[in-house]
């Protein structure tokens, strides 16, 4: 089983970080980080089938960057 | 109990003038002469030519796009409370891709100013016929004052 709490505090300072006049509403956070959770779900998927289709067994730097260029420009709100 | 029919599939458009009767192949007729003539710009411009089947397939591709782009605006539009989309809603629209947005942002200013100065013009001629009605004005003002005294 993995850690199934979320490190909600952490996650209001990053978006304070990025956006100090943003506040953000009740409980919102917790959408941001399911978000989040997808976002890496997603990733994952994409740099698993980057590896497969390069016939590596192992995920690499190479897989991660290349894939998260696809799905960084994927998650664009 | 039958197939669950669209409202769009029971609408027909008049087909008096012996044109098809679905709207939406003509819609989409309409946009495949217009994608060939662009088809056929870029090929003057860059020498290459376009396929029947490429031309189809951006036709194609541009009909299902509009299908979304559709979706997104109403969502905007929504979003803000308003049944009317503006020109926001569409800059929201392109934001995904920097240079989009900054060609959109110019056309959209420069209808701005185009609207303007059309206004003005409106305005001046308004003034103009008002100018006509002025030395009624003065009159009335003295009938009023007759009246006073």
């Amino acid at each position: 089983m993995g850690r199934t709490t979320v490190s909600r505090s952490a996650l209001k300072r990053l978006v304070k970080r990025h956006k100090p006049q943003l506040r953000l509403s009740a409980n919102t956070d917790l959408l941001v980080h399911l978000n989040f959770l997808l976002f890496l779900q997603r990733l994952a998927e994409e740099t698993r089938t980057t590896a497969i289709a390069e016939k590596s067994k192992t995920i690499k730097y190479e897989h991660v960057l290349s894939s998260a260029k696809i799905i960084l420009k994927k998650s664009r709100g | 109990m039958g197939t669950p029919t669209s409202p769009r599939a029971t609408w027909t458009f008049p087909s008096e003038h012996g044109q098809s009767a679905f709207p939406l192949q003509r819609l989409r007729a309409a946009f495949h002469y217009t994608v060939a003539g662009l088809c056929e710009e870029v090929g003057q411009d860059t020498g290459i030519q376009f396929s029947k089947q490429a031309v189809a397939a951006i036709t194609e591709i541009t009909f299902k796009q509009c299908g979304s782009f559709a979706k997104d605006l109403e969502m905007f539009a929504k979003h803000a409370k308003r049944t009317t989309i503006n020109m926001e809603d569409v800059k929201l629209l392109a934001r995904r891709s920097n240079s989009l947005l900054r060609y959109i942002t110019q056309k959209s200013e420069e209808l701005a100013l185009n609207n303007l100065e059309q206004k003005e013009k409106r305005k001046k001629k308004t003034k103009k016929g008002r100018s006509s009605d002025e030395p009624a004005e003065p009159a009335a003002a003295e009938s009023e004052d007759s009246n006073m005294a």
